[in-house]
């Protein structure tokens, strides 16, 4: 997601306590792109396993639904906890939860019950808003203690919000009696982030997470989720892919991919060909390929790949469907593109509508989709899977 | 060491590869030895038979400067063989 001035990259990393099947913490993001907005929500689930997965699945999605609608954040937390179903054993129901909703402004409002207090972490030092604590009854009488708070994210922001099995870890060494704490993640933050400045929400998130499962020497005393909001300047990509419907306008396809400031795809043979000829950069075809499924990429000086078209396009697409991580496993053409378009925030798509007649005839081997239909789908994938910002241009 | 008097271009386009050039990438290994030596295999982009309306067909290749269409690992071979 993106505001007037900068871009959110939202990424959540998780592991689940030694010997468990299940994480019994839920986190969940969603982007309203009408509205440029942000929301997410942890949730850690009472007890672990099965039942503590179910309660904060579901937490976690009331949460996003009411939010999403403009609920009033009471409201949205007195229901969920009304309604969330009570475990035989203990009489309770219980289930934590933190939400942040932030707007196209960068206006971050944030409601916390019961989870580690999030983590600002701004030029170096962390920022504490200022709370407004507020009592809810709970069913069966009990007193519930909600903090609200809003704040104004800036550029190079980082929020970080995590399940207590992050601060609790390490609990009864001797160097951490009581368990990590909020001051002991806090100093790791601040070491990390002062050895790799730019380090990706992804990567601390990650880095987070292993050093709890570290803190509890390799088997985590209670699931641990971490979720990581950072605040910075968009990537950008642009892929040109198809020739131009009218001839006269190879050559502005070709300046615009020469003036793009970002890391630039093409992807079609033909395509190719317009703009080596139009800015006059010779195309090296190379025979080495790891992967046989494919044509082979080539190279262009000032290109960061030149790939096939409607092939590779098509397993694009279909990697990007089957992918349920950020981690890409092979160096083919289709893997190197994905891996290019999960690094980048902002994808300009270039999309030539000339129809390659050859591809049409009926008696090829394979049938070769329309490419503007494999266009579309990938850049739905990017968009609601990825929250990736998508601008598909015709030509 | 002798050197390669021959230089072979794979179209490396989308017609030819679905018509069976993908075979062809591995003509290297198919040659046989006393040719192998002889000859540069390089890849190319689209040669444009496959935009044609005639009887030349994908997948194609390039044996110096004569264009080959319908071409296969046998084919080539054979080609090459009456150009030594
Ligand atoms: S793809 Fe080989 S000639 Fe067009």
């Amino acid at each position: 997601m993106h505001n007037q001035r900068f871009f959110i990259e939202a990424e959540t990393y998780q592991e689940k306590k030694a010997n468990q099947r299940v994480c019994g913490d839920a986190c969940l993001s969603r982007k309203l792109k009408d509205e440029d907005r942000l929301i997410t929500v942890l949730s850690d689930g009472l007890g672990s396993g099965v039942k503590a997965n179910v309660l904060a699945t579901m937490t976690t999605s009331m949460a996003l639904q009411f939010t999403a609608k403009n609920d009033p954040l009471e409201r949205t937390a007195e229901f969920i906890m009304n309604t969330l179903p009570i475990d035989a054993k203990r009489q309770i129901s219980y289930s934590t939860f933190t939400i942040i909703d932030i707007n196209c402004l960068g206006e971050a409002k944030v409601v916390e019950y019961d989870n580690p207090p999030l983590i600002i972490y701004r030029d170096g030092n962390f920022y504490e808003p200022s709370k407004e604590v507020r009592t809810l009854t709970r069913p069966g009488g009990r007193r519930a203690k909600v903090s609200y708070s809003c704040l104004n994210l800036k550029k190079e922001d980082r929020i970080i919000i995590v399940s207590d099995g992050i601060t609790q870890s390490a609990m009864g060494t001797p160097h951490f009696p009581f368990g990590w704490e909020s001051d002991g993640l806090k100093k790791y933050i601040r070491q990390t982030i002062k050895q790799n400045p730019e380090i990706s929400a992804h990567q601390l998130a990650r880095k987070i997470v292993y050093r709890a499962s570290i803190n509890d020497k390799g088997h985590l005393t209670d699931d641990a989720t971490c979720h990581v909001i950072y605040c910075r300047e968009p990537r950008h990509l642009m892929i040109a892919t198809g020739p131009p419907f009218h001839e006269n306008c190879d050559s502005l396809l070709a300046e615009r991919i020469k003036n793009f400031d970002g890391k630039k795809i093409i992807c079609g043979g033909t395509t190719s060909k317009i703009i080596s000829r139009e800015l006059n950069i010779p195309i090296e075809v190379s025979l080495n390929n790891p992967d046989p499924s494919l044509p082979p990429v080539s190279k262009m000086e000032g290109i960061n790949l030149v790939t096939e078209g409607i092939l590779t396009l098509g397993k694009v697409s279909r990697l990007l469907e089957e992918l349920t991580s950020t981690e890409i496993k092979g160096n083919g053409p289709a893997e190197q593109m994905v891996r290019l378009l999960l690094n980048t925030d902002e994808i300009t798509l270039m999309a030539g509508t000339r129809i390659n007649n050859a591809h049409q005839d009926p008696n090829l081997p394979v049938e070769l989709e329309i490419r503007r239909n494999v266009i579309k789908k990938i850049a739905a994938l990017l968009e609601d899977k990825f929250l990736k910002t998508i601008n598909i241009e015709y030509l | 060491m002798t050197k390669p008097t021959i230089t072979i271009k794979i179209c490396c386009g989308t017609m030819c590869y679905i018509m069976g050039g993908a075979e062809l990438h591995l003509l290297k290994e198919h040659l046989p030895a006393h040719i192998a030596p002889l000859v540069k295999i390089e890849g190319a982009s689209c040669l444009g038979v496959c935009q044609d309306d005639n009887e030349d067909r994908p997948p194609c290749v390039m044996i110096n400067d004569e264009l080959i269409p319908n071409a296969t690992i046998q084919k080539i071979i054979t080609h090459i063989t009456k150009q030594l």
